[in-house]
């Protein structure tokens, strides 16, 4: 019995390999009730827009590629030669090691990203709906869960934003604490501004202005927003109770110079204020950063942060890949006992019933005696039977803290003949 | 009882202040819990101390509070205590808890010629200016922690490149509000403990001045603070230059309590 997984994923394939043998929601419950080869005992399929995978636990690791493959081929009507080149198929701890991976968002396309946790539960509930999984895939995948939960409270992973509109959004609670009650102000309707200001919007803003020089896409992106549409001329004038700017016009200079936010400094007593400046060329005087309580960043700037942010993620990740291996190891030896208890009592029945059997003969053979040499015969037969069967115990026992227990089980299995 | 119980408090207080620096480094849940349960244990360790003499009763209980070794210390801890479970500041400790340690240590350094706490201990006056001071000056060095840590971070925001310092501290608002908050406790007992003080002047030597010649530093710093005072309320002064002040007045008050204690 073994653990494995074949798949595909972004790395391995390209979009064009991996759509055409993604499963939707429905073709997923229809692919778990329909791939039944004959090795294979649970099964948990996981398709993603990055990755299609399939987990199985099998008695035939090499059997189960081989009808991955010819399932893969038959129900998506794919010829085999255009994606087996992209497939590979882990087995064993390495099986394991790539589903906590997975979950943990270690091998994901945006290190860290939040939403594969979810696909794996999702993907773990559908194969448990159709009664695929088992008490194997039920404990590999809690502890899967378990330890991306862990890492991502534990380690930094998670934490810092890798997207530019994301990270503006973290500069701003950084300068204003809650957003809740702030002012945004957003000047030209590019896509980029219409992101942040979204964002803004999701973590509580209330009051957005939009000014645009054709009003008619001001009016269009206010709509989409819940803003109120204002004159471009009037942008000035509504600086003096806008916390945040989003500017990305396509002004040739800029539209924004320090005399022009002293003045609205001035107005507002000075209440601090964060100019998100994405235009290229610019749109904001690069001195406005020099104003006090006035923090201004460029599309550069927020670019540069996105990239610190991505090697602070990589950082994390080696924290988060200790922590995998940490539970690759508890689940091995999880899978170990499991398979060591059983053959200790089913060598201990064996022994047993053998005893007992030829107890009772001798019994038979004896003619009557008394009850203290009965007694005697039976602790005499039960005490080489146990110090027999006390080294094969032992040797079971440590085999499962030293995780080489499988080899072991078959061993005993077959010395003993266990499985007759 | 007393010396060994004060060096324990010490040692709580220093150890406190290393845990708080290394979970600034490391960043970890437990360490920071470690810490604070450190610093709580100090505190009612530091608190049960004073309990204890005020049960001894040689002197009575507003002399006994006053003269207590590390009661800024003490001040300073339940100050930071207050504004930890009103703000959640995690990263505050780190700054304020070596304060605390230092202002115990400094009460505990031997000094040569014995302290003979003149008659006039006894004066509830004087005890009462003691006390309102102090209390001032903690609410005064939590503004001052809440102030480096403004410029800090609005540094960090201003270079661009945000680092460690700007994930580990809080928010520019939240960091000035904080301030403005302590000052709004710190002033009216710094403003108590000079009038106090000058009160007790007036019986004990006859002049109300007697006492400003080593309390010019103090009334500089009091001038400092009316100042910010003044200019938060009427001009809108908030952010970097209401934190500048911050630490100019701390610093000067700094040099005043040293001028009054040494």
């Amino acid at each position: 019995m073994a653990i494995t997984v074949v798949g595909l994923n972004h790395t391995t394939a390209p979009v064009a390999v991996r759509e055409r043998l993604a499963f939707s929601d429905t073709t997923l419950a229809e692919a778990l009730a329909h791939f039944r080869p004959r090795e294979v005992q649970e099964l948990v399929i996981l398709s993603t827009c990055n990755r299609v995978e399939m987990y199985m636990q099998t008695s035939n690791v090499d059997a189960s590629f081989t009808s991955c493959v010819a399932f893969f081929a038959s129900y998506h009507a794919v010829p085999p030669t255009q994606f087996t080149p992209h497939l590979y198929q882990l087995s064993d701890l390495e099986a394991v090691r790539h589903l906590f991976r997975v979950a943990s968002s270690l091998d994901s396309l945006v290190l860290g990203e939040p939403q594969i946790l979810g696909q794996v539960k999702a993907a773990y509930f559908a194969a448990q709906a159709a009664s695929r999984t088992g008490s194997i895939f039920a404990q590999l995948f809690e502890r899967a869960l378990s330890v991306a939960k862990a890492i991502r409270s534990e380690t930094g992973i998670s934490d810092h934003a890798v997207s530019v509109s994301y990270a503006a959004v973290e500069l701003a609670k950084k300068i204003f604490e809650s957003l809740q009650q702030r002012t945004v102000m957003v000047l030209g309707a590019g896509d980029t501004a219409e992101l942040a200001a979204r964002h803004l919007v999701q973590q509580g803003v209330t009051k957005v202005f939009i000014a645009n020089r054709t009003s008619e896409r001001a009016e269009r992106l206010a709509q989409a927003l819940q803003a109120k549409a204002i004159p471009w001329e009037a942008f000035p004038e509504h600086l003096t109770h806008t916390d945040i700017v989003i500017s990305s016009t396509s002004a040739p200079h800029p539209i924004i110079d320090s005399a022009m936010v002293r003045e609205a400094l001035w107005a507002r007593r000075s209440r601090p204020m964060f100019f998100i400046d994405i235009a290229v060329p610019r749109d904001v005087e690069p001195a406005v950063n020099t104003l006090e309580n006035v923090f201004l960043y460029d599309i550069d700037d927020l670019q540069n942060v996105v990239q610190e942010n991505r090697r602070a993620r990589q950082r994390e990740a080696l924290a988060a890949e200790e922590l995998v291996w940490r539970e690759v190891r508890h689940f091995q030896q999880w899978l170990a006992g499991r398979d060591a208890v059983p053959t200790i009592v089913a060598l201990r029945q064996r022994a047993e019933a053998i005893r007992l059997q030829e107890l009772t003969k001798a019994l038979h053979k004896f003619g009557p005696l008394d009850e203290r040499q009965r007694r005697m015969l039976d602790t005499l037969t039960s005490g080489i039977v146990n110090k027999l069967l006390h080294a094969p115990t032992v040797y079971l026992k440590r085999s499962s803290d030293e995780g080489q227990v499988r080899d072991v089980v078959h061993l005993v299995r077959h010395l003993f003949d266990l499985d007759a | 009882m007393y010396n060994v119980l004060f060096h324990v408090i010490l040692f709580a207080y220093l150890l406190a202040s290393l845990l708080f620096w290394l979970y600034m480094g490391l960043q970890q849940r437990r360490i920071f819990q470690l810490a604070s349960g450190l610093l709580v244990g100090g505190f009612a360790l530091q608190t049960f101390s004073l309990g204890y003499r005020l049960s001894l009763q040689a002197l009575p209980w507003w002399g006994e509070v006053a003269t207590s070794r590390g009661l800024l210390s003490w001040a300073i801890i339940a100050v930071y205590l207050a504004a930890i479970w009103r703000y959640r500041i995690e990263a505050l400790g780190s700054f304020i808890a070596p304060l605390a340690f230092l202002a115990a240590a400094s009460a505990g350094i031997p000094v040569t010629t014995p302290v003979t706490w003149p008659l006039s201990v006894q004066d509830i006056w004087l005890s009462l200016h003691i006390v309102l001071a102090l209390l001032g000056y903690a609410a005064l060095t939590l503004m001052f922690c809440t102030g480096v840590m403004y410029l800090i971070q609005e540094r960090q925001l201003k270079s661009k490149r945000p680092g460690a310092w700007y994930r580990y501290l809080p928010s520019l608002t939240l960091l000035d509000e904080v301030s403005a908050k302590a000052l709004l406790l710190g002033f009216p007992f710094l403003t108590q403990g000079i009038v106090t003080g000058s009160v007790w002047a007036k019986y004990a030597y006859g002049s109300y001045l007697h006492w400003s010649l080593t309390s010019l530093p103090l009334l500089l710093a009091w001038l400092i603070y009316a100042l910010l005072l003044g200019g938060r309320r009427a001009l809108g002064w908030q952010g970097a230059k209401a934190a500048r002040a911050t630490v100019g007045g701390f610093v000067v008050i700094l040099a005043s309590y040293f001028v009054h204690t040494l």
